[in-house]
């Protein structure tokens, strides 16, 4: 372990607080999408290069997108809107920097042994083999689950200019 | 696993940990669907690199990527479609805020 896995480490916790407790939707969309980037670099460190390319790409790119897409097709508030939810958020999320703060602290003094054992290491340390000659079944899941999201897609934003 | 290895797992999950209270606190708490979203995508982070994490220490990193790349294409159609959805209600009742869609009360 070195420092820089606890400057990632605390700058990954710490972005998620920001993301969870920031008023502007954007930037709650930017923290967010800057875990994600954090993530890459530990999957990088971690030697994990094809799923740290993945997280780029779709996490805290294509998600981000589709999160800034949504988010500009909302409703700005009024001034007293505003007011009332200020007033709101700071009761709902003044807490959370608290709670993660005590609960890291707990989490790390309480040490509790590890209850797990790893399995005997005979599996295949090739990326490749393991996603296209070791899995069968799932790739039909996998498959359904994309066409799934493709026709839900689809058919949204189909009924959106029907409706228009 | 080794000494080192669990130390650094151990480490890892308190932070884990910390992501994923993060996210249940926000879907917990928050009234705004696209926070909702949000909140879920932390929850899946978290779980990344929980997942990433425990291949690197067992020796099983090649399959602990497969599976994040799985998990990454059923967390990008979830919500490329939760997103559509929310933009629909946004549509049809104005907000996006869940206390102003009554009509799902129960």
């Amino acid at each position: 372990m070195t420092m820089l896995d606890y400057v990632l480490l605390f700058m990954m916790a710490g972005f998620s607080v920001f993301a969870a407790v920031r008023r502007s939707l954007l930037q709650c969309a930017f923290g967010l999408a800057v875990v994600s980037i954090l993530l890459t670099i530990m999957m990088f460190r971690f030697n994990a290069p094809l799923a740290a390319v993945f997280e780029l790409s779709v996490c805290a790119g294509l998600i981000t997108v589709i999160f800034v897409y949504a988010i500009s097709l909302s409703r700005v508030h009024t001034q007293e809107e505003e007011q009332q939810a200020d007033h709101e958020r700071k009761l709902r999320y003044g807490v959370l920097p608290y709670i993660i703060v005590a609960a890291g602290l707990v989490i790390y003094f309480l040490q509790a042994p590890l209850i797990f054992t790893a399995p005997p290491s005979q599996a295949v340390n090739d990326v490749r083999e393991v996603l296209w000659n070791q899995r069968l079944f799932d790739i039909i899941g996998l498959l359904l689950v994309i066409m799934a999201g493709v026709f839900g897609v689809v058919v949204l934003f189909k009924e959106k200019d029907a409706n228009e | 696993m080794s000494k080192d290895a669990a130390s650094l797992f151990w480490l890892y999950n308190t932070f884990v940990i910390l992501v994923f209270l993060c996210g249940i606190y926000l879907v917990a708490v928050t009234k705004n669907l696209i926070k909702v979203l949000i909140g879920l995508e932390l929850l899946t982070k978290a779980a990344t690199l929980l997942i990433i994490v425990a291949g690197y220490s067992t020796g099983h990193i090649a399959t602990a990527q497969a599976l994040i790349i799985n998990l990454i294409v059923v967390e990008v159609v979830v919500i490329a479609v939760a997103a559509g959805v929310v933009l629909s209600i946004r549509k049809k009742y104005g907000s996006l805020n869940v206390k102003n869609i009554s009509n799902l009360k129960g």
